[in-house]
């Protein structure tokens, strides 16, 4: 009886021990502050999945700043940020020893303005268009009135999905097209003027622009989750080498079906 | 000579280090942009003044192969969209500004004149994106209005005539900067002292020729001073910019008559605003603080400027 | 000669009415524009990013973030500014150096601030100054995250410097140089002269001077979009009104009325355009609210008894 209670007591006290180590030890890890930057269409992804994160882990604190998929880059390759949220590709053109994380899919859509008749192009059209081959709406079904070409500035990663699906190759974006830093400022500027070509992140699609068609393929939703529209492109989160610690937790929560649920109300999930 | 009692000095130097160490942060901050656009500047030369293809240069640097780098720029038509739009905008707001200025010390009754003063204020205070905005709605579409879509089509492989231009930039930042040099020289002009006004008009002098020949003359430094802060202002503008004056780096063309007005400019404020998202990639992020320090050239020049006409007529200015 | 006159007056009156109209058509328009957002949860919610749905939320946390960073930068910046001017405009002279100086002071008050922005946020990413921002480990360089309300509150200090310093400077060098003679006259020492009755005469300058810097720096978006995070949402701790937690507070990321009017707005991502004119017509009332108590400040130093007023002393 003696013995059995001493043992008892012993083993009681290691699952005590055993029980506060357990909680013990997530705790110590998962402390601390998480830092990212970068693209703005990952922002939002990355916002909406920072409560149920940070619920989950009293502990850590979740810094998200914007700026865009170039500042995403160099921040994370400078090692200012832990995470820099990239909306596209990574490209040999980047800093080496980068390591992108998925968390979904975002569509790009080619717009124009309302009043513009054309509802569909083919993707040769697009192309044309772009690079200054197709300067007259006429040329493509529309009124007799001249093209006026946005674009985004290079570091974008929607401009750089863009060229990547659009523009071949030795070809380049027409010279006289209005450079654009936003998504915003791009949709202001396609909004405003009816001779306007432009393309956004499918989130940015209201009803101040219109969305191509592009070779029969309707830009919605739906039909990007189908795979009927097929211009998505994947929403990244880089790391400098491979991710560790609050990173990895913060990417692995985003990957779980709980942050999926989050990312596919939206987006597109994996 | 009686000596000096100490507290007297003991101020006097305390006032010369924050002096001092004020200086040296402006300095120091002066200095860092410049040290970081020298190696563009130095590997561009004077060629960074008078060449351009800016946005054809910049997109083959971030293209560029990993290692790659290109430290040689050209920003003629930066440049140009800055002066351009800057002496544009200068001119509006003075033209504007001196009689509304003159019109609030001389003219405006005086109960009105306290809330016009708190108006132009507040303006003073809007968000600048707040102008982007409006002057994208209200101020772009007369542009637009101006042009037709003949001329639209055939300029369109030169460049896009959508209303986004010189024009409309110079419009918007006119009226963005007019609060700034009216505030100010409104305080220079009420700065004069009521006794030169009283002397004047009791001379017989006309309340109009005492405007013109005693206050205006008078105040004039800080009237100069008003025009430097307001240009200042106006080389510094960079959301609106990027938003009405269009977003192309492109050479206005004066043997395109009075189309040339109608052209797209990008002033070097907007330029270094729309490509942010390079910092990082050293010779690029060189070649956005080489824009920099040819803003910091002009500012300097700016500054050298009015010291010059200020020493130049000395004669019946207020004394110092 | 009588035709020049009456062309001039009307050029003025012309002009002033103008002038008049633009300012009163640009706030009417923001007012009509931003008074449907205005409500109670407006004020007193923080904002939440939602992109489809456009921005959601309220303006608490930017309003919180403009009264910091306004009062800091302001806080920094004036002292410094105050006793530049006096030094350049009473004591400095016309030499070499002096002049120099003032060219420097000249010539940042015409640097944009996206240039300032930017030097803030490369200065303030080096790790040896991460105490003002986050410390970011586990990266290989281990830098600092280089955005906070301590980082934009003295990067916005350095804008805002050279513009008071020059306006304070005019303020003073604009006091006749009579009132000065007349208080050495009566044997009053230099020090004394400059406090008791040069201050007191600028003081429609200092005051208009520091309105204009408070506009510029409750206006700006250059340094609060790059030096305190491009984002809406404020990431220090809950309960930033606790002592303890006053240094996180200002170490963490943030918004002002100003980034939040950016972000709203049709240029940037959040896109409720009612709410970016609703925050934009809170930032003018706040503006105007600050000018209206520098004016009612302004006002009783014009009634204080004798040494204020110069011109109730030159009546004498």
């Amino acid at each position: 009886m003696k013995k059995f209670t001493k043992t008892t007591a012993i083993l009681l006290t290691v699952a005590l021990c055993l029980t506060i180590f357990a909680t013990m030890v997530p705790a110590a890890v998962m402390a601390g502050t998480l830092t990212m930057s970068g693209s703005t269409t990952v922002q939002p992804v990355a916002e909406l999945l920072k409560d149920p994160f940070t619920q989950l882990n009293p502990g850590v604190e979740v810094v998200i700043a914007g700026g865009g998929s170039g500042v995403g880059i160099n921040d994370v390759a400078a090692g200012s940020v832990n995470i820099g949220n990239v909306s596209r590709n990574l490209k040999e053109t980047d800093p080496a020893g980068l390591v992108p994380y998925t968390l979904g899919y975002d569509a790009v859509v080619v717009v124009v303005n309302p009043l513009n008749p054309v509802q569909n192009l083919t993707k040769d059209q697009v192309t044309a268009i772009f690079t200054g081959a197709v300067t007259n709406w006429s040329e493509v079904g529309g009124y007799d009135a001249p093209i006026f070409v946005n674009r985004r500035t290079d570091p974008s990663g929607t401009m750089d999905f863009f060229k990547e699906l659009f523009v071949p190759e030795g070809q380049a974006i027409a010279e006289t097209a209005k450079q654009h830093e936003s998504n915003g400022l791009m949709l202001e500027a396609v909004a405003t003027d009816a001779n306007a070509i432009g393309f956004l992140s499918m989130g940015y699609l209201n009803m101040a622009v219109k969305g191509i068609s592009i070779d029969g393929a309707v830009p919605t939703l739906d039909n990007a989750k189908s795979g009927a529209y097929p211009y998505v492109r994947p929403l990244n989160m880089v790391t400098n080498g491979e991710a560790a610690d609050l990173a990895k937790a913060f990417i692995n929560f985003a990957q779980s079906p709980e942050g999926q649920a989050i990312v596919s109300s939206q987006w597109i999930g994996l | 000579m009686r000596k000096r009692p100490i507290k007297e000095a003991i101020i006097e130097n305390m006032l010369l280090v924050c002096t001092v160490v004020g200086s040296l942060i402006i300095f120091f901050v002066m200095f860092f942009i410049f040290s970081k656009g020298l190696p563009v500047l130095q590997a561009s030369g004077l060629s960074f003044f008078t060449t351009g293809g800016w946005d054809k240069t910049f997109s083959a640097s971030w293209s560029a192969a990993p290692g790659k780098t290109n430290w040689q720029y050209g920003a003629v038509e930066l440049i140009a969209g800055t002066v351009l739009t800057s002496v544009g905008a200068l001119l509006l707001a003075v033209l504007l500004g001196m009689g509304c200025a003159v019109f609030l010390t001389e003219y405006c009754p005086g109960r009105l004149r306290r809330p016009v003063e708190a108006a132009v204020q507040l303006l003073a205070g809007v968000p600048p994106v707040i102008y982007g905005v409006v002057g994208l709605t209200v101020v772009v579409p007369l542009v637009k209005s101006l042009i037709s879509n003949d001329l639209a089509k055939q300029m369109v492989k030169i460049c896009i005539l959508d209303g986004t231009s010189l024009l409309a930039g110079i419009i918007v930042l006119g009226v963005m900067i007019t609060p700034t040099f009216v505030i100010l020289a409104t305080d220079a002009l009420e700065a004069v002292p009521a006794t030169y006004r009283a002397a004047s008009l009791a001379l017989g002098v006309s309340h109009w020729r005492t405007i013109v020949k005693i206050i205006i003359p008078v105040a004039r430094r800080g009237i100069m001073a008003a025009g430097i802060l307001a240009a200042g202002v106006a080389v510094g503008e960079f959301v609106a910019m990027a938003m009405v004056a269009g977003g192309v780096a492109f050479l206005p063309n004066p043997a395109h008559g009075l189309v040339f007005f109608l052209e797209p400019v990008r002033t070097l404020a907007a330029n270094i605003f729309i490509n942010n998202q390079v910092l990082g990639r050293k010779d690029m992020e060189a070649a956005l603080f080489a824009c920099a320090s040819v803003i910091l050239f002009i500012c300097i020049a700016l500054s050298l400027l009015a010291q010059l006409i200020n020493r130049i007529n000395l004669k019946g200015g207020r004394p110092r | 000669m009588s035709r020049k006159i009456v062309a001039g007056k009307m050029f003025c009156w012309l002009s002033g009415v103008l002038t008049i109209a633009i300012c009163l058509g640009i706030l009417i328009y923001v007012a009509v524009r931003g008074a449907p957002a205005l409500s109670w949860d407006f004020i007193s919610q923080p904002p939440k990013m939602v992109l489809l749905k456009g921005l959601s939320g309220g303006i608490l946390s930017p309003l919180v973030g403009t009264a910091m960073l306004t009062t800091m930068s302001i806080m920094l910046a004036l002292p410094l500014a105050l006793a530049m001017a006096v030094y350049y405009a009473e004591y400095a002279g016309d030499n070499w150096g002096a002049k120099l100086l003032r060219l420097g002071n000249d010539v940042l008050a015409g640097v944009p601030t996206i240039v300032i922005a930017l030097f803030g946020l490369i200065i303030f990413s080096y790790p040896e100054l991460s105490f003002l921002s986050i410390k970011v480990t586990g990266t290989a360089s281990e830098r600092a995250f280089g955005r906070s309300f301590l980082v934009a509150a003295i990067t916005m200090a350095v804008m805002v410097l050279p513009y008071i310093t020059k306006s304070v400077e005019e303020a003073i060098a604009a006091v006749p140089s009579t009132y000065r003679e007349a208080a050495y006259g009566l044997g009053v020492s230099k020090w004394r002269t400059i406090r008791k009755v040069v201050l007191p005469a600028a003081w429609r300058g200092i005051a208009s001077g520091t309105v204009l810097g408070v506009g510029r720096v409750a206006s700006d978006v250059a340094i609060v979009w790059f030096c305190l995070g491009a984002t809406l949402t404020y990431s220090g701790p809950e309960k930033w009104w606790l002592p303890q937690n006053w240094l996180d507070t200002l170490r963490s990321a943030g918004s002002t009325l100003s980034s939040y009017i950016y972000y709203a707005s049709p240029v940037g991502s959040g896109r409720n355009t009612e709410k970016a004119y609703g925050a934009a017509l809170v930032l003018i009332v706040i503006i105007l609210l600050f000018n209206a108590v520098v004016i009612y400040i302004n006002h009783l130093a014009m009634f204080k008894p004798k040494a204020s007023s110069p011109q109730q002393k030159a009546a004498k």
